[in-house]
């Protein structure tokens, strides 16, 4: 390594001119940087339900719908009009595979000895009773009307199913534009929600975030290393190593094709506040001895031989801890993880190479007055060792009742999470959803999956029994909006060839009893025979194939009638709702639905499945960081106690991370359970730099003796990275997404908590009990 | 029947060669070359899509009632669920066409109301419209002149809707046709959908002579867009029968 710091010293310009390079190289790559707001696609295929899903949007046309809301006086002529308009505007998309609207639903009637399956609103209406026909004609789809006239009647829905090709953000964006338009030359007023809407909404969100995180990042850390440095050269050279460090990392993310997601759109922050502390530390010893040397090359030399092994040390375990994070199996995070250690390694090579190579290209300057500062805190940190030393009775029962305190708050913690309401309230896809979720049938869809083993299985009787039992069954819950299948339309079917006889509003049964009427001796005979249902259905679906089309059925069965689904709209997104749903169906399905092959799926049980995953693979990740971080430690002091001196900090950390969450009522999710994991790469720092300098004065001193001096070296600096990093953090809370600013407070917070512990916990057990194992470390130390 | 007359575009052996014909002038002569009172015939439909391929086999039979007007019986042979149920068209060049479908399920017979020509014919990628006779007065037709296709000298046709209605009804902007002018048949046609996108493509797997008369008896439709594609053969086609009317009422179809 120190051959590798003189070679740097003596060909600064090399080193400069293929640093420059990469970072063209991988800046060009940049523009091909991909955002993915899917939470599904980060999703292992070993899950069943996301097995289900995908085969669900191979069977069926379309994979994704936008809602569009028609706000104003529905049932008035000019009102219907305009909703016809509208409707027709939207056909015209080439990306919609199907638009139903409350004027072109198919409504199945039944005159005399026959069947008529015409749209809603068949011709423009001209009077008020036009109006009244069209709402009576509305009114017998049941299946239908919830999804489409709200439940106040003063709006109206139009489901737009996007086809499979479709590019979902192209046309979200066209839609809006659409929609904008309508708004302002019509008197209803319009808008859009749905999956596709939402995931452009997400889009434009990270993109906005990335944005501001980069310049509030730049003019933070400018601001900070003003303060510090007060000199060009001070700000210039971390500012590059930082800019350039993010450049890589996301020139890497595009080079493989790596999308920015919910998760990964926080690297440049994390990247810049971890990154930054390595070249302020080489600078500060850079400024500290610059009066010592008049050669520059060899002023760097001397600082860098010195520092590289901390700074190596810090940077390891920092991206041990990341990649920890690969244990949860999500994509996402795994990239998370991933990439923040390659941000790192970045932030590392840059520091050791591009910090050493300048420096020694430019003229030795010494700092005014960078110091007088830091001699404040050194005060500070000189009382608050003296005190520890005399108080640590108090600190200690302190310390205990907190922690206490921390048990009741931690099990307060909820697991909980909404997609929607990451938005902030005023965000208009969030009021649309909400609007929907409020008046129609919902926004969030689960859908059972009826898997049949052979062509026409769907139209056994007792296939599409289970289907309806399942509707009548699951929409007694609180916050079903609607349901919807095949069943509803042989029913629908069913009854009107029965000339609207009500008692036949049903699947047909296994065996069906029917009257006809013959002639004998020119009488009129009733005469009753039997029929088997499955012929009965097949038939009735074919007049209805053959007096509209089969695509009516698209999105509930397939074409040969052996996969069938049913729909169940939910008026949420929060899990803890959706669980309860989840629960109903798999009993259904567990105890109801015997001999017949159905799952569960939609995006709605995704949504379950990814929350249960993360939390669960995140409670691995946070185990297996810990124990990486243990021998790492372990390894590097050459002593598995004191790897476990170097975690104590972590541990409460985190445990003050979810008591302070179980306390202001921050619900466990993706993002709030990846702080944990994070926070442990980062604040095993401070306590490798306390101990590390703890066991270098214990060389000389004894365990009370060895406290001050160290707090004064090591323990100033913790403090004051520990600031720096938490403030970093903090601008997380410009994000538009709820759930990022949570994060960037956690993280923040548990930055200070393990700051806090390692020069707090650590001095306290150090000379109190004296641990044999620092001795022994020192004396190694001083061989 | 003019729905099915296309699919069974007939056309008197005549060749003539004149390139000034205007495009309604070959179109005519397309649609308007049929020299039969009568017709039965097996259909075998095979709608494929995702890979998968559905099945119907259907009996039909169809005359002339009027110069305008035809009836048609259809009878359903395969799938089993669905075997005999009978399908009866009665057009009416005035006034709405009366359709019929007897349900041997419950013994019934269920009048259908009219839809829109741009529906799919039994679920397939053929459109109601594409398997019957074009009214020539909703299109406006040009002739793009000559183009050799498999080898043969053919006319390009070009027909755009002649008003919104009828854009809206057929779901169609523009269609070309390839017509053969030794049998006055369509071999080859491109339908565009309102975007102005190519949506289906048709293609004429064969043409038969039965009687002096050139019948489409393999049409393939593929749909670009969605990527199924339906197939209509015909077989056993025979002409001029002499069926009798009784066929084409609503009693004859319960049996």
């Amino acid at each position: 390594m120190k051959s590798y710091i003189n070679w740097v010293a003596k060909n600064p310009w090399k080193v400069l001119i293929v640093l420059f390079l990469i970072t063209v190289f991988f800046g060009y790559m940049m523009k091909n940087l991909k955002m993915n707001p899917d939470i599904t696609a980060a999703l292992p295929k070993s899950i069943p339900a996301k097995r289900l899903y995908d085969k669900m949007k191979e069977i069926f046309p379309s994979k994704a719908m936008a809602i569009v809301i028609y706000k104003g006086d529905v049932f008035s002529i000019e009102g219907a009009k305009e909703i016809a308009e509208l409707t027709g505007k939207l056909e015209e998309f080439p990306e919609a595979y199907s638009v139903i609207s409350p004027t072109n639903v198919k409504i199945i009637e039944a005159p005399q000895e026959g069947i008529d399956v015409e749209e809603a609103l068949r011709d423009l209406p001209e009077t008020e009773k036009d109006i009244e026909s069209w709402k009576s004609r509305l009114s017998q789809n049941p299946t239908f009307l919830k999804s489409l006239i709200a439940d106040d009647w003063k709006s109206a829905a139009i489901i737009v199913s996007l086809s499979k090709s479709a590019d979902e953000e192209k046309f979200s964006q066209k839609l809006l534009a659409l929609l904008d338009n309508f708004s302002k030359n019509h008197k209803g007023k319009v808008f859009a929600t749905g999956e596709p809407i939402v995931n452009f909404y997400i889009s434009k969100g990270i993109a906005k975030d990335m944005g501001i995180f980069f310049t509030s990042g730049i003019i933070l850390i400018f601001l900070l290393l003003l303060f510090i440095f007060s000199s060009v050269r001070g700000v210039l050279i971390p500012l590059t190593v930082v800019l350039s460090s993010v450049i890589w990392t996301l020139g890497l993310m595009a080079l493989t094709g790596r999308p920015l997601s919910h998760s990964t759109e926080m690297l440049p922050i994390l990247i810049m506040a971890i990154g930054i502390a390595d070249s302020i530390h080489i600078l500060t010893h850079y400024y500290q001895r610059a009066k010592l040397y008049s050669d520059a090359k060899e002023l760097v030399k001397n600082v860098v031989h010195d520092l590289y092994s901390p700074v190596i040390m810090t940077s390891l375990t920092t991206m041990a801890g990341f990649i920890a994070l690969n244990t949860s199996h999500m994509e996402s995070l795994e990239e998370l993880g991933l990439f923040s250690a390659f941000g790192v390694l970045s932030a590392l090579i840059w520091s050791l190479s591009f910090v050493p190579a300048v420096l020694s290209l430019l003229k030795i300057k010494a700092g005014k007055n960078w110091r007088t500062d830091k001699g404040m805190l050194r005060g500070v940190m000189t009382k608050y060792s003296n005190f520890l030393v005399r108080k640590k009775k108090g600190v200690l029962i302190g310390i205990l009742i907190v922690l206490l305190l921390s048990v009741v708050a931690v099990s307060k913690l909820k697991v909980e999470s909404s997609s929607i309401s990451q938005f902030p309230k005023k965000n208009p896809v969030r009021k649309a959803a909400e609007f929907v979720n409020k008046h129609f049938a919902g926004t969030t869809a689960f859908y059972v999956l009826f898997e049949g083993d052979k062509d026409g299985y769907i139209k056994q009787p007792a296939v599409l029994k289970t289907m309806d039992q399942l509707e009548t069954q699951v929409s007694k819950l609180p916050n079903v909006g609607s349901t919807q299948s095949i069943a509803d339309f042989v029913k629908l079917i069913n009854r009107a060839l029965h000339d609207n006889d009500s008692s036949y509003y049903r699947i047909p049964n296994e065996i069906e009893e029917e009257k006809t009427f013959i002639y004998e001796g020119g009488k009129k005979v009733e005469k009753t025979f039997k029929v088997e249902g499955k012929k009965l259905i097949a038939q009735l679906l074919q007049l209805y194939e053959l007096s509209s089309s089969p695509e009516d059925f698209a999105n509930m069965v397939d074409f040969n009638y052996r996969n069938s689904r049913v729909a169940i709209f939910v008026k949420t997104d929060r899990d803890s709702e959706l669980r309860k749903i989840d629960k109903e169906l798999r009993k259904f399905l567990r105890e109801r639905a015997k001999g017949i092959k159905a799952d569960i799926t939609g995006m709605a049980k995704l949504i379950l499945v990814v929350r249960k995953m993360v939390i669960k693979g995140q409670f691995l990740s946070l185990i297996a960081s810990l124990l990486l971080v243990w021998a790492l430690t372990t390894i590097m002091f050459r002593s598995a106690i004191i790897g476990i001196f170097n975690a104590v900090p972590l541990f409460f950390g985190i445990f003050l991370n979810f008591a302070i969450m179980g306390a202001l009522g921050i619900p466990l999710d993706i993002q709030t359970m990846v702080t944990s994991s994070l926070a442990i790469g980062i604040g095993v720092d401070y306590a490798i730099h306390f101990i590390h300098r703890y066991i270098f004065e214990m060389r000389t001193k004894d365990y009370n003796e060895s406290l001050t001096p160290s707090m004064e070296t090591s323990g100033v600096a913790i403090v004051f990275n520990s600031l720096v990093v938490a403030s970093g953090f903090m601008l997380l809370v410009f994000s538009m997404f709820k759930g990022a600013r949570a994060m960037g407070f956690l993280l923040a917070l548990t930055m200070i908590t393990t700051a806090f512990a390692a020069l707090t916990l650590l001095p306290i057990y150090f000379v109190t009990f004296k641990p044999k194992s620092l001795r022994k470390a020192a004396e190694r130390r001083k061989e | 029947m003019k729905k099915l007359a296309l699919i069974l575009t007939v056309v008197l052996l005549i060749p003539l060669y004149s390139e000034e014909l205007t495009g309604r002038a070959v179109m005519e002569k397309v649609v308007n070359k049929t020299e039969w009172n009568d017709m039965e015939g097996e259909i075998t439909m095979k709608i494929m899509v995702r890979g998968r391929t559905r099945t119907r086999k259907i009996k039909l039979y169809s005359r002339k009632r009027t110069e305008q007007d035809s009836d048609m019986v259809m009878k359903f042979l395969y799938p089993p669920d669905i075997e005999g149920t009978a399908f009866l068209l009665i057009e009416h060049s005035k006034g709405e066409d009366e359709r019929y479908l007897y349900l041997p399920a419950l013994r019934r017979i269920k009048r259908i109301a009219a839809s829109g020509k741009g529906g799919a014919f039994m679920g397939s990628d053929f459109s109601y419209y594409d398997i019957g006779k074009p009214k020539l007065k909703d299109w406006k037709y040009r002739n793009l002149g000559f183009v050799k296709f498999n080898s043969i000298k053919c006319y390009r046709i070009e027909a755009v809707p002649s008003g919104p209605k009828i854009e809206k009804d057929t779901k169609y902007s523009k269609i070309i046709h390839w017509v053969d002018p030794n049998r006055w048949s369509i071999v080859h046609a491109e339908y565009y959908d309102r975007t102005a996108t190519l949506w289906k493509v048709l293609y004429v797997k064969e043409i038969k002579k039965i009687e002096d008369i050139w019948f489409q008896t393999d049409l393939l439709m593929k749909n670009v867009l969605s990527g199924s594609q339906s197939e209509m053969e015909f077989e056993a086609i025979k002409i001029n029968q002499r069926i009798s009317k009784e066929l084409f009422t609503k009693r004859y179809l319960v049996q």
